[in-house]
């Protein structure tokens, strides 16, 4: 993975480089915009850093002129401005993901894994030549709609020249591109793939289409303007200005309704059916399915054709039928009434903007498992509507009016989100997040506050209190659920990257890899001797509500000294890497020590895990969620030198500590 | 501008046609309509579109029938998806986002303001 860092804070360069590299990332630096897009168009890059301040060319001009070039790499820009302007003209730039300084080193290298991780970052836009398209996000070539078989060398060559049409490519350049160092071909390949994709163009109708430039290298062949380009009606006729072109499309919509008025009509038919029967006081299920039926379709419909409160009389037609109370069919009748004489006055053409909504759906990957949200807020009704409003959108709330409870609560049952109230008389919001922020456990928890100001200064101290992001009141409920969705699967991603396990707490297997091969290499230097466990946890099946890995892991924390290593490997597993200590001394010190300690632990734990009981095969644990606990060590280096090899020893059923007395 | 392709699945003609006039008189874009969902899986393997208005509410194969078979279809589970509804409640059920909708447009949309609609939810 190949990253260009724009920016002309040295400090920060010298930083961010010394990081990617450890991240085996290759990595190119500039302090000059200019310089910026000299690099880009050498050499391909995977991701580009630009900040928005840059000598010769601003972060946003480049990054404009980078996707116009067709660059469809990742872009992340570094903005020091924080109004919404500026992001919004970065992302319209074609920036993938914007960060506002100051930030700290490990957000910004999430950021860039994130992106990077992202398979397709662009949606590009099909490339034209005559009548030939690339549909880049298919991988498809088609000339005149017919598809062409390439390979995908020859595709990548295609695409390459289609991107670029002015540009003359070189071998060496072609090479570059499209090969890796390793697989890196001879000249005579080039040619072969170019001869090859000439044909496969020529067979499809597209005939000369690359050109050789003698000395020089190939090109796409400018595109002649003859019959084979089609006139591009659109841009013949004058464009209207795009308010134009809306109220145009609202007049049409409403000159077809003529067209649509026997199908509106037997729509009305039906409700008035059902208004016919209900005079006589009773409304057959037949009558009833076809009247909320068509109800269905004119509230769908009607306002398409400037009948805005058409739709809204035939949504309440709907509701009625729902539920239908015969005692009120006079209502249901009134509402027919209302509607046909609508229908009978003219339509107005009228942008309806305030009332139509496009709502986002989170991505699916935020939909393993429901959301836990806590939210604080002295205003019951405030509660009462995050209450009813989230849990269809698969995010439970916790609601807690007085924030001095705040963190017994967090304690007692750890959200994903904690929503926060700015101005409640007791205890102020910011207060209390900076508190929580003082907290280790609840520094990365992501903290959303609400606000009805949305001043600077009120902004500022919100971030310096260390709440994420801010919701401004009255809320919205798009912006509420995507706000909530975006921010929890950030703070799972970012409680991935900076090594911590969700469920335990504890490092993760990542984190814990690192640090045990740390260890490892520690000793072999110092000829020093390191003893593994690796402890497994037997779940009750089916498992419990409770999962009792965070005890457990808050348990083991307490018996290890600073030296060590632990880590959660697993669901149900962790890993501990004991300084200085060897088989005997492991069991010596945890041997009784575990047992008597854990039992100690876990019969006082909050959620009563219970007592432990020992048996040949190792020990059993009388809880609630746990069957069983087994031990087994390896040590370093009699046993292994790696850690992938004291792994698989301590495995061996030979290796199990046995826990009894 | 003829640079984005729509593929328009509703069992109603009214709101097909009027979101095709819609999208071709405000975006230039080239639409292309299906009445079913059966119809609109093979135009959407056939047809490449950049983006699909799906109908929650169709006869024999519904929306969510629909969705599910675009994604299990490699020439088309990249597309993205737009529900309309005309009740929001049914789009949000967590299968919809799950099986992968961008969206959900509620009926009835503005005629003149579908296509900036489409625009800000896919991120054009």
């Amino acid at each position: 993975m190949k990253i260009l860092v724009v920016d002309d804070d040295d400090l920060l360069v010298e930083q961010l480089t010394a990081d990617l590299l450890a991240q085996n990332y290759v990595v190119d630096t500039t302090s000059d915009g200019l310089l910026g897009w000299e690099y880009a168009t050498a050499t391909p890059y995977d991701l580009i850093v630009l900040d928005i301040n840059l000598p010769g060319l601003d972060g946003v001009s480049l990054c404009q002129r980078l996707r116009q070039g067709g660059y469809a790499g990742a872009i992340l820009l570094l903005t020091g401005r924080s109004s919404s302007d500026d992001k919004v003209m970065g992302l319209n730039a074609g920036a993938d993901d914007y960060l506002v300084k100051p930030y700290t080193l490990v957000e910004l290298t999430a950021r860039l894994r994130a992106l990077l991780r992202r398979p397709q970052l662009v949606s590009s836009p099909t490339l034209r030549y005559g009548s030939l398209e690339l549909d880049p996000n298919g991988s498809l070539v088609t000339v005149a709609d017919r598809p062409v078989e390439l390979s995908p060398k020859e595709y990548g060559l295609l695409e390459l020249f289609l991107r670029h049409p002015d540009r003359i490519f070189s071998n060496t350049l072609l090479l570059e591109r499209l090969w890796s160092v390793e697989d890196a071909p001879g000249e005579e390949t080039i040619r072969t793939h170019i001869k090859r994709l000439r044909r496969k163009l020529k067979q499809a109708g597209v005939d000369d289409m690359i050109e050789n430039v003698y000395g020089m290298g190939y090109r796409l062949r400018p595109e002649s303007v003859g019959p084979d380009v089609g006139p591009d009606v659109s841009d013949a006729a004058p464009t209207p200005a795009e308010p134009d072109r809306a109220a145009a499309a609202r007049e049409a919509a409403i000159a077809a309704f003529e067209r649509f008025r026997p199908t509106i009509d037997q729509r009305m038919a039906a409700l008035r059916d059902a208004a016919l029967a209900l005079k006589a006081n009773h409304l057959p299920t037949i009558v009833q399915t076809a009247a909320q039926g068509a109800a269905h379709k004119l509230a769908g419909s009607l306002g398409l054709f400037g009948y805005g409160a058409g739709s809204h009389l035939a949504r309440r037609l709907e509701d009625w039928l729902e539920q239908p109370d015969l005692a009120q069919g006079q209502t249901f009748n009134g509402l027919v009434d209302q509607l046909d004489a609508l229908l009978r006055s003219p339509p107005v053409a009228a942008s309806t903007e305030n009332n139509t909504a496009i709502v986002p759906l989170p991505p699916a990957a935020a939909l393993g498992d429901r959301i836990a949200v806590v939210a604080v807020d002295d205003d019951p009704i405030m509660l009462a509507q995050l209450q009813s409003l989230l849990p269809r959108w698969g995010v439970d709330v916790l609601g807690l009016q007085d924030p001095r409870q705040t963190l017994a609560t967090l304690e007692a049952s750890p959200p994903d989100l904690l929503l926060l109230d700015l101005d409640m008389p007791s205890l102020s919001g910011l207060d209390l997040c900076h508190q929580l922020r003082q907290i280790d456990r609840w520094q990365t928890l992501p903290i959303v506050c609400l606000t009805a100001c949305r001043d600077a200064a009120t902004l500022y101290h919100l971030y310096q209190a260390g709440a994420d992001d801010y919701l401004p009141k009255p809320m919205v409920e798009p912006e509420l659920v995507s706000r909530i969705f975006h921010r929890v699967e950030r703070g799972r991603l970012l409680q991935t990257l900076a090594g911590v396990d969700p469920h335990s707490g504890l490092a993760n297997r990542q984190k814990g890899t690192i640090e045990l091969k740390l260890l490892l290499a520690l000793a072999q230097r110092q000829g020093e001797i390191v003893t593994l466990l690796v402890i497994q946890i037997t779940p009750k099946n089916p498992p419990g509500e409770a999962t009792p890995i965070r005890s457990l892991g808050q348990s083991l924390t307490g018996l290890l000294g600073s030296g060590d290593v632990l880590a959660c490997w697993g669901p149900s597993e962790f890993i501990v890497g004991l300084w200085a200590t060897d088989r005997a001394a492991a069991q010596a010190l945890l041997g009784q020590t575990l047992k008597l300690q854990l039992m100690d632990k876990l019969s006082s734990s909050s959620d009563a895990l219970g007592t432990l009981d020992t048996t040949a095969n190792g020990t059993t644990v009388n809880a609630i969620n746990i069957d069983a606990i087994t031990v087994g060590t390896a040590t370093f280096p009699v046993d292994g030198q790696t850690l992938p090899l004291l792994y698989r020893q301590a495995q061996r059923p030979a290796a199990r500590l046995p826990l009894s007395p | 501008m003829t640079d984005k392709r729509i593929l328009i699945i509703d069992d109603e003609a009214d709101v097909r046609e009027i979101a095709k006039v819609s999208l071709e008189i405000t975006k230039h874009w080239q639409v292309t309509t299906a009445a079913s969902g059966d119809e609109g899986l093979a135009l959407a393997s056939s047809c490449h579109p950049d983006a699909i208005l799906l109908d929650v509410v169709m006869p024999q194969v519904d929306g969510l029938a629909t969705l599910i078979k675009l994604r299990e279809n490699m020439a088309t589970c990249h597309i993205p998806v737009i529900l309309l509804t005309a009740t929001i409640r049914l789009a949000t059920q967590p299968a919809y986002a799950a099986a992968g909708a961008k969206a959900i447009l509620v009926k009835p949309f503005d005629p003149g303001l579908l296509g900036s609609q489409i625009e800000t939810a896919l991120g054009w």
